[in-house]
């Protein structure tokens, strides 16, 4: 089994299963920006410590079934280095983003909840683009990654402590 | 000011209908709106493409219902906005008309097809936040055969 999350085990040799299989899968194997078989390496992750992880990668498991039938592009590298971004800022109680392909075969993870807009997408050979808009102030920016990490993680802490605190939406957000 | 590429016959309220492939892999659900949408990586340029494929619903066959745009397309969804929309995203952006394009098969929406122009001018992340200013106006025509999870989208 491969802990997506240790830089180590991700450095070592992979061993392929087939796809269905009753661990959590992941894409970490040869990147390729062709549709590929849904053939993918275990990893563990803790339910406890990150209870979003297993939605997550379901949606990433249908994702990556859909770009294979529909011989779309998925870059596992792309969605991998959009893990690592997103994992690094997200706490226990974080919602789980919404997670869509990218039409050049990255991914894109969104938050568009509590009257805060996140989007961070990765795309093949590229760095993380972000976009934040706080509908309820008006505030807005836009960054990359790693270089707007401190924002990037600031957004992530808002949008879960407005979750935290049952914030109510304004109808005018429609 | 819009893109000099603007084709200002196209009123700002003509709905522009986009097509989705891969069922839902470029839709979701945003809490914020209360709607099922396009997602704004739906809307990346493909290195082939002069600009984002869109129909016109003021030039479809008349009286067809815009699912029409799938004819040939199973398993797409159909997604919409507006003129006005693209053009508020961004000052480059335009539209231009582009009936029957050369590299697409022949179809009865052929002649209502345009493109959205002015994305391939802008650096990543103001191109990424045109894109999501479009797609946060957008709706879904075609609602996905099976709700996504409303999850934090």
């Amino acid at each position: 089994m491969i802990d997506i999350f240790d830089p180590v085990a991700l450095s070592a040799p992979l061993t392929l299963v087939p796809s269905k299989t009753f661990w959590r899968r992941a894409w970490l194997d040869d990147r390729t920006v062709s549709p590929v078989e849904p053939y993918v390496a275990r990893i563990m992750v803790d339910p406890v410590d990150k209870p979003w992880a297993e939605p997550m990668f379901a949606r990433i498991d249908e994702l990556s079934h859909l770009a294979y039938v529909w011989r779309r592009p998925f870059d596992r590298q792309a969605v991998l280095s959009a893990v690592r971004a997103v994992d690094r800022f997200m706490q226990p109680d974080t919602p789980v983003p919404s997670v869509t392909l990218t039409k050049l075969g990255g991914v894109q993870f969104d938050w568009h909840i509590a009257g805060i807009d996140l989007e961070i997408a990765v795309d093949p050979d590229d760095d993380p683009t972000v976009i934040f808009v706080d509908i309820a102030t008006g505030r807005e920016w836009e960054g990359q990654l790693p270089y707007d990490d401190v924002e990037v993680k600031a957004a992530l802490v808002d949008v879960t402590e407005r979750v935290r605190a049952g914030f109510a939406q304004p109808s005018a957000f429609v | 000011m819009p893109s000099s590429d603007d084709d200002e016959s196209i009123e700002g309220s003509e709905r522009l209908f986009v097509r989705l492939p891969a069922d839902t892999a470029h839709v979701h659900y945003d809490t914020n709106r209360g709607r099922y949408r396009v997602a704004s990586g739906a809307l990346e340029l493909e290195p082939d493409e002069d600009g984002v494929s869109v129909f016109l619903e003021s030039e479809l066959p008349e009286g067809a219902d815009p699912k029409i745009i799938l004819d040939g397309h199973p398993g797409y969804l159909l997604g919409w906005f507006t003129a006005a929309d693209v053009r508020s995203a961004s000052d480059v952006l335009g539209l231009r008309r582009d009936p029957n394009p050369a590299d697409a098969p022949p179809h009865p929406c052929s002649n209502a097809h345009a493109i959205i122009v002015g994305l391939e001018t802008l650096t990543k992340n103001p191109n990424h936040k045109a894109r999501s200013n479009i797609a946060k106006k957008s709706y879904l025509h075609t609602d996905p055969d099976e709700p996504l999870r409303r999850v934090g989208g």
